[in-house]
């Protein structure tokens, strides 16, 4: 009885795997002219410029100011009812300390809009999109960015442009806003302005190195000298987030443009395998830097760098307040250094962190609402708030008002402990070495693609040469198969590939069922 | 259908709903949209691709690479596991065994932790040169360091120690309550028979487990070729994609690229292959003999 049951279910899952390979088959079939009529193309594109830490832009539109605020979003007086807004915040401990104030201050001006904040979300697409899916998104959102642009180009976040006027980037460092703009279009307002620095122990480092040659010859200096670590870099464990600033010291850059204005990765050049293999050799030829299997104040970079345990990291400002406490005095912050074999300084993304709206389709707002959450994101990136949280938190204000109080601040030493102005000095004049962070939906794919075979050099799997290639591919293949670069596969090709999936599928099924029935018993 | 056999209908209702609802439902879905091109370009509106997204994964996708290390996961940590617990389970069943109690709870400590966390705490013991494995365990042991960041053999065998440790301590409960289910009679006869301790174990303790181990096998075969979280937090997949599985990639085509529809079709021929392997160990073992 039991066999017979047995086989009565094999035969009933067999059949339910043919099932599901027939409705792949025919499907798949059916719709196969439409795949291979499917060839969407680049959608944009970018420029790369450096950025100065002067600005003398004037604003024109006064954003702390109630019911200026609200002339600005169409409003003449608070609606009869009262809104509430769904925030989801990605701020630091030290930088909620700020925005609470600056939360504070919004709910007594506004008592008609009542806010309603998630605190601790993680920047990034994933979540948001998942809520966004469900029609159930944040109605405001803090991201950087990168992220925002690939939120935009989605269709997930609004196109400010249509709702503020164009003057309102005057309010904002160029630097800053422009990380915002997408084919002329912003879709969100920053807060601050972000990019990684050299930070290092004055007690290992009596001096800032300008060029890698100097790097080398202190690092080599403190091995010795005090048996730690000179650098510690897990270049294999990052995604190209720092990596792009060495790229570009050695000449190299993301993207480029082909005759025809199309985006394409570049990143299979001299400059990638040379930036590679500068890494390499101070990591297992001179054995100067660590390589870490996590980055940031809290991974083992960072832990190294507390614990005196290495002279010199890379790391961005958002991290500073760990640093301070742990090092204090001892704790300098300087540019990257030149790379000596090129000549160029290494110039890390100058990206940004702020604000955006979600598109009522993905949070479900209402037109009441959105004007609320316009006013919020305005408020909240204006002169008082941004000054706030570099007071509070060192984030570089991206507020062009805030950015000038903060240098005059810097310039007359104000700063306290003292030590910090000589810090922030060299935080701010990072700014002038930078690249701008792309913002185009492409750059989602660079990330993966970065990691896969950098990860792969630095465990010896492949050489630097084959890495710059294998990564340039894999980014390649990640557009093409997200529809941001054309279709590659031709017609014929694919066919065969459709065949032989057929064919596979087939044999499976004929091969899988006889063995099956005819299993021996153990 | 007669109205009493309808009624007895209306009892399974309920889990026919949930069944339907929580399984054969994202089932669907998943195999609907792994032929489309729901991504995020085409978050809100997307539409069919034909099987653009399975001859891309065939094209493209590490096809191969992702069979062998999934094979190499799933097989590598279901040998030790089960080997490891059954062992422990032998050791724990010997009748003269003194403090039987606390070992048995110290054993099965691992378990009682949350996974995740357990997972993070190895992610640090593992960090060389400064993690305790590296500094203390492993030289104590005359053993070369592991550094999953530089080799790729380092990469699995961390992987496959830190899943062991989560995960033996499941296969020794069963293993051991099975274990204490077979006769002790049966021992006696063997041994005034002569028998000894290897024939006993051939010939009593093995096959009176042979259900066990198969059902054992089947459940944790299919759990580990899904097992994400320990590949996720120690080495992310790398370096490269050496130990990168079926379901780790497809997590990351998902959240890291938001390209779900291809995430789903990485999903449905993961499925294709457990259930294939399923139905065979099931029909080679007759496990489902005991049940029905």
């Amino acid at each position: 009885m039991s066999v017979k049951r047995e086989r009565a279910l094999s035969k009933t899952i067999v059949a339910v795997i043919a099932v599901i390979i027939i409705v792949i088959v025919a499907v798949g079939g059916y719709y196969a002219y439409i795949s291979t009529t499917h060839h969407p193309s680049m959608v944009t594109s970018t420029t790369y410029t450096t950025t100065s830490t002067t600005t003398t832009t004037t604003s024109i539109l006064n954003t702390s100011n109630p019911q200026a605020l609200m002339q600005l979003v169409g409003l003449t007086s608070p609606p009869s009812t009262n809104v509430t807004i769904t925030v989801w915040n990605s701020y630091s401990t030290s930088e909620n300390q700020a925005f609470n104030e600056t939360l504070a201050q919004f709910e007594k001006e506004f008592p008609w809009i009542h806010v309603e904040v998630t605190y601790g979300v993680g920047v990034g697409t994933s979540q948001f999109e998942t809520a966004a899916k469900a029609g159930k998104a944040p109605i405001v959102y803090r991201d950087t960015s990168d992220s925002g642009g690939a939120l935009f180009a989605a269709g997930l976040v609004l196109n400010l442009s249509q709702y503020l006027p164009p003057s309102i980037v005057n309010l904002y460092l160029p630097t800053a806003i422009q990380d915002w703009e997408l084919n002329g279009s912003l879709y969100g307002l920053p807060d601050n302005i972000n990019y990684i620095v050299m930070f290092y122990n004055k007690h290992y480092v009596p001096y800032p190195p300008n060029t890698t040659a100097q790097l080398i010859q202190i690092a080599e200096q403190v091995n010795k000298t005090y048996g730690i670590w000179g650098i510690a870099y897990g270049a294999s464990d990052e995604y190209g987030y720092r990596f792009a600033a060495w790229f570009a010291g050695f000449g190299g850059s993301i993207f480029t443009t082909t005759s025809s204005g199309q985006i394409i990765p570049a990143l299979n050049s001299t400059a990638m395998a040379e930036a590679l293999n500068f890494w390499y050799n101070l990591t297992y030829n001179l054995h100067i830097n660590y390589l870490a299997p996590s980055t940031g104040a809290g991974g083992a970079e960072g832990q190294l760098f507390i614990a005196n345990k290495t002279a010199i990291i890379f790391d961005g400002p958002w991290d500073l307040n760990a640093y301070l406490q742990a090092l204090g005095p001892n704790l300098g912050a300087a540019p990257l250094p030149v790379v000596s074999q090129t000549g160029l300084r290494a110039a890390p993304f100058i990206g940004s962190t702020g604000w955006l709206i979600a598109t009522p389709q993905a949070s479900g707002a209402t037109q009441m609402q959105i004007k609320a959450a316009l006013i919020f994101i305005l408020y909240v990136t204006n002169y008082q708030s941004d000054l706030r949280l570099f007071q509070v938190a060192h984030d570089i204000p991206a507020n062009v008002q805030a950015y000038n109080e903060a240098i005059a601040e810097l310039n007359a030493g104000e700063l306290q402990p003292s030590y910090l102005n000589q810090i922030m000095e060299g935080i701010l004049e990072q700014a002038k070495y930078g690249q701008k962070f792309p913002n185009i939906p492409q750059m989602a794919y660079y990330w993966n693609s970065f990691h896969q075979y950098a990860s792969e050099f630095f465990a010896n799997k492949i050489n630097a040469t084959q890495a710059a290639q294998g990564m340039e591919q894999a980014f390649i293949q990640s557009l093409v198969q997200n529809g941001l670069l054309s279709e590659i596969l031709p017609l014929p090709a694919m066919y065969a590939l459709y065949l032989a999936f057929i064919l596979a599928a087939s044999v499976l099924v004929v091969s899988t069922y006889p063995l099956i029935i005819k299993l021996p018993k153990w | 259908m007669d109205k009493e056999k309808l009624y007895s209908f209306f009892y399974i209702l309920p889990i026919i709903l949930v069944t339907l609802l929580l399984f054969i439902f994202p089932v669907i879905y998943s195999l609907y949209i792994s032929f489309t091109n729901m991504g995020l370009l085409h978050f809100f509106h997307y539409s069919y691709v034909g099987l653009r997204n399975y001859i891309i994964i065939f094209k493209y996708g590490y096809f191969l690479q992702l069979l062998e290390n999934t094979i190499i996961w799933t097989v590598g940590s279901l040998v030790t596991m089960m080997g490891l617990g059954f062992a422990l389970a032998l050791i724990l069943n010997q009748s003269d065994l003194k403090g039987r109690s606390i070992f048995y709870a110290i054993l099965i400590l691992p378990w009682a932790f949350p996974g995740f966390i357990s997972l993070l705490i190895w992610q640090g013991l593992w960090v060389d040169p400064y993690g305790m494995m590296n500094k203390l365990i492993l030289p104590m042991l005359h053993l070369p360091t592991i550094n999953s960041l530089t080799s790729t053999t380092d990469a699995w065998v961390e992987l496959i120690l830190t899943n062991d440790w989560l995960s033996f301590p499941y296969f020794m409960v069963v293993f051991y309550s099975a274990l204490q289910s077979i006769p002790r009679e049966l021992y006696d006869i063997a041994e005034l028979d002569g028998a000894n301790i290897f024939a006993r174990f051939m010939r009593i303790t093995l096959p009176s487990l042979k259900k066990t181990i198969a059902f054992v096998f089947i459940t944790s075969f299919v759990f580990t070729w899904n097992n994400f979280y320990p590949i996720y937090v120690l080495t992310g997949g790398g370096p490269g994609i050496s130990t990168e599985t079926f379901i780790v990639y497809a997590y990351q085509e998902a959240f890291s690229y938001s390209n779900f529809s291809l995430a789903a079709a990485w999903s449905v021929i993961s499925s294709i292959f457990v259930i294939v392997l399923a139905i065979i160990v099931i029909k080679y073992t007759r496990i489902l003999d005991t049940y029905f």
